[in-house]
């Protein structure tokens, strides 16, 4: 029988693979500077229908075979159909067409894994940096450790649940104490960073392969959009 | 750098913790503190850097020279738990990001291979175990050329061939002229090493280190394996295992088989895989897990090793039921059964969920690392418990590097990552 626990460790599953799995790749030292016009390239595609849809996609999953990551794409696919079906399941009233519900579900579906590939492929230690050098010295921690805190406690929120089911408890039983964990979590990485915090000097470094094959995508992306607006 | 405390005394919400405490450490002197759990000798560490009170209130009175602002920006500090050490998301970026500038990315490799992490360095850093997370933050406590470098049970996760390079390192660090101050359980693994040995109990540091550790050899000789087996509770096959998101297979053709009665322990390097066999036995109790194939008869408990995520109960008496309390006096909870469960030392969380998992009437208890952070006294409270409990006709699966938890092992399943 699927259980609450099960349904929620299946989701947190999903949102952890399809944005944290995965160790540190070349790919993921591109810049914000190409990352960041990409994306909105790709949303505005997607918004242009089904052909949009087809080229963001396309384009997607070209990074991510190039990357060796083609699991985070399954996984954002996976992630981003829930409120694609939703969408489908709302709209089917107004448009009375399944095929154009279809293409809103598409759209939603290639925006949410536009944003979840930019995410999978940001480098936290590149926003480190960047805050350092725009004299947040104290700030310029927090991105590095957003990207270590946030899966270190949808794991440990997982294993929390997972025990609770195993002693046959109540799942919000869990949830209430793992909200205490969090809140104590905050406090233990408050000690553990209270003596080193001034010491942290964020290091980055570009890839320049990286670079060159998200430039060629963000070329062939800006080219099928104009095609699609002079079209 | 001198550090220099006098007359310290710590006040958690009417509790006095340390009373009249006095310490010096000196420029190139390690210094070894023990004692029993929640004696308050993590307090001491704290308060020395300025943690309480500034992030963890307290009253806090008594002179500490320099003043701890000043020592928190000369000093290194290595929690106990092992996942709040590391605050950056990959092994290069923590070991870049924390040591002077002139290191290079090719130095990163070099660095991990002398300590038995080599191929780490992309690795995220959320995936590591314990005992790679503290082996990690040594590294980097070691090259951060700090004057003072404090240690809160640093090799507690660790094997002990690990072990033995954390004692070569605060040798280095030593002769380099930092001072080092350890809190650590394992006197016999700091002897010959360490200048000064202070016992904390009561509050107040003592000297006479002998007298507190005579009766251990004598306790540690009562610990017997269980003598009565029944049938198989519990069947596992591990084809190969995964995890998400990477290439490498952590567990390959890992095959046992555990019986009423018996207690099993799950031996290894840190980082071979032992609490990810923990997790995905837990897990495919409840749902299928591929490579995976359980068997369990009855009732299965698991106790992760962060013990704060077994709890369900804001307090130690809620935690075990009325018919529990009496387990938590037998482990040492006296006086702190109403004291909410986050408010508990490492040590006495360890010991609420292991009272907790032996009285819920389950088959098998699953347990990863149960006497990690534990004084000698409360470890053999913990072991004997557990004997007892198999001799009862439960079963128990336990990752651990304790030798003293091989002591009260049926079997050995050895995993090699």
């Amino acid at each position: 029988m699927v259980s609450v626990g099960m349904v929620f460790r299946w989701i947190s599953e999903v949102i952890f693979r399809s944005i944290f799995a995965g160790d540190d790749t070349p790919f993921k030292h591109s810049t914000l500077l190409i990352n960041t016009p990409l994306v909105v390239t790709q949303i505005l595609l997607a918004s242009e229908g089904l052909t949009g849809v087809v080229v963001t996609m396309a384009s997607l999953l070209a990074v991510h075979l190039m990357a060796g990551t083609s699991e985070a794409l399954a996984y954002a696919l996976i992630m981003t159909s829930l409120p694609a079906v939703w969408y489908f399941l709302t709209t089917l009233p107004f448009t009375t067409s399944l095929i154009a519900s279809a293409v809103i579900a598409l759209r939603v579906i290639a925006v949410g894994s536009a944003l979840l590939t930019f995410i999978y492929f940001l480098n936290p230690l590149e926003l480190s940096m960047l805050a350092r050098k725009l004299g947040l010295r104290k700030a310029s921690l927090y991105p590095a450790m957003t990207w270590k805190v946030t899966p270190h406690v949808m794991r440990d929120m997982k294993s929390a649940m997972l025990s609770a089911e195993l002693k046959d408890e109540k799942l919000w039983k869990a949830l209430a104490v793992t909200i205490l964990a969090v809140n104590e979590y905050s406090s233990m990485y408050g000690e553990g960073t209270y003596a080193r915090m001034q010491d942290f000097k964020p290091r980055y470094w570009y890839s320049g392969k990286a670079m060159r094959v998200f430039v060629l995508i963000l070329a062939v992306d800006i080219t099928a959009l104009l095609l699609l607006y002079l079209g | 750098m001198r550090v220099e405390v006098k007359d310290l005394n710590i006040v958690f919400e009417g509790v006095c913790i340390l009373s009249n405490l006095n310490l010096t450490v000196g420029e190139g002197e390690a210094v070894l503190i023990t004692g029993p759990s929640g004696s308050g000798k993590t307090t001491l560490l704290r308060a020395i850097l300025g943690i309480v009170p500034n992030v963890i209130p307290g009253s806090v009175r008594g002179f500490i020279k320099p003043e701890p602002c000043m020592i928190r920006s000369k000093a290194y500090y290595v929690p106990q738990e092992p996942w709040f050490s590391v605050v950056t998301p990959y092994v290069w970026s923590e070991i870049l990001s924390f040591t002077p500038s002139q290191l290079r990315l090719g130095d990163v490799e070099d660095m991990l291979s002398a300590w038995g992490m080599s191929g780490y360095a992309f690795r995220t850093t959320y995936t590591l175990s314990a005992g790679e997370l503290q082996r990690l933050a040594l590294m980097v406590a070691r090259l951060s050329r700090k004057e003072v470098v404090l240690l809160d049970e640093p090799a507690s996760h660790l094997d002990s061939r690990n072990a033995k390079k954390v004692v070569r390192m605060v040798n280095v660090l030593r002769n380099s002229g930092t001072a080092v101050i350890i809190v650590d359980h394992d006197v016999k693994a700091w002897a010959g090493l360490v200048d000064k040995a202070y016992v904390l109990r009561n509050g107040t540091l003592d000297e006479d280190i002998t007298s507190y550790y005579k009766e251990f050899d004598r306790l540690i000789s009562e610990l017997s394996k269980p003598q009565v087996q029944g049938d198989a509770v519990l069947e596992v096959r591990v084809t190969k295992y995964r995890p998400p998101g990477s290439r490498k297979i952590v567990l390959e053709d890992v095959e046992f088989t555990v019986r009423r009665g018996e207690v099993a322990l799950v031996k290894g390097p840190s980082g071979s895989g032992k609490t990810t066999l923990l997790r995905l036995l837990a897990t495919s109790v409840k749902e299928p897990v591929s490579g995976v194939r359980t068997n369990v008869i009855g009732k299965l408990i698991y106790v992760p090793d962060n013990p704060l995520l077994y709890f369900t109960e804001p307090t130690a008496a809620k935690e075990v039921g009325e018919g529990g309390v009496e387990k938590l006096r037998e482990f040492g909870i006296v006086g702190r059964e109403f004291t909410p469960i986050t408010r508990l030392s490492t040590g006495e969380r360890r010991r609420v969920a292991v009272a907790s998992a032996l009285v819920r009437g389950a088959s098998i208890i699953v347990m990863d690392e149960p006497t990690v952070g534990l004084d000698i006294i409360s470890k053999v409270r913990v072991l004997k418990a557990i004997v007892k409990a198999a001799e009862e006709g439960m079963a128990f699966v336990i990752a651990s590097h304790d030798p003293l938890v091989e002591r009260i092992a049926n079997k050995v399943v050895p995993i090699h990552g």
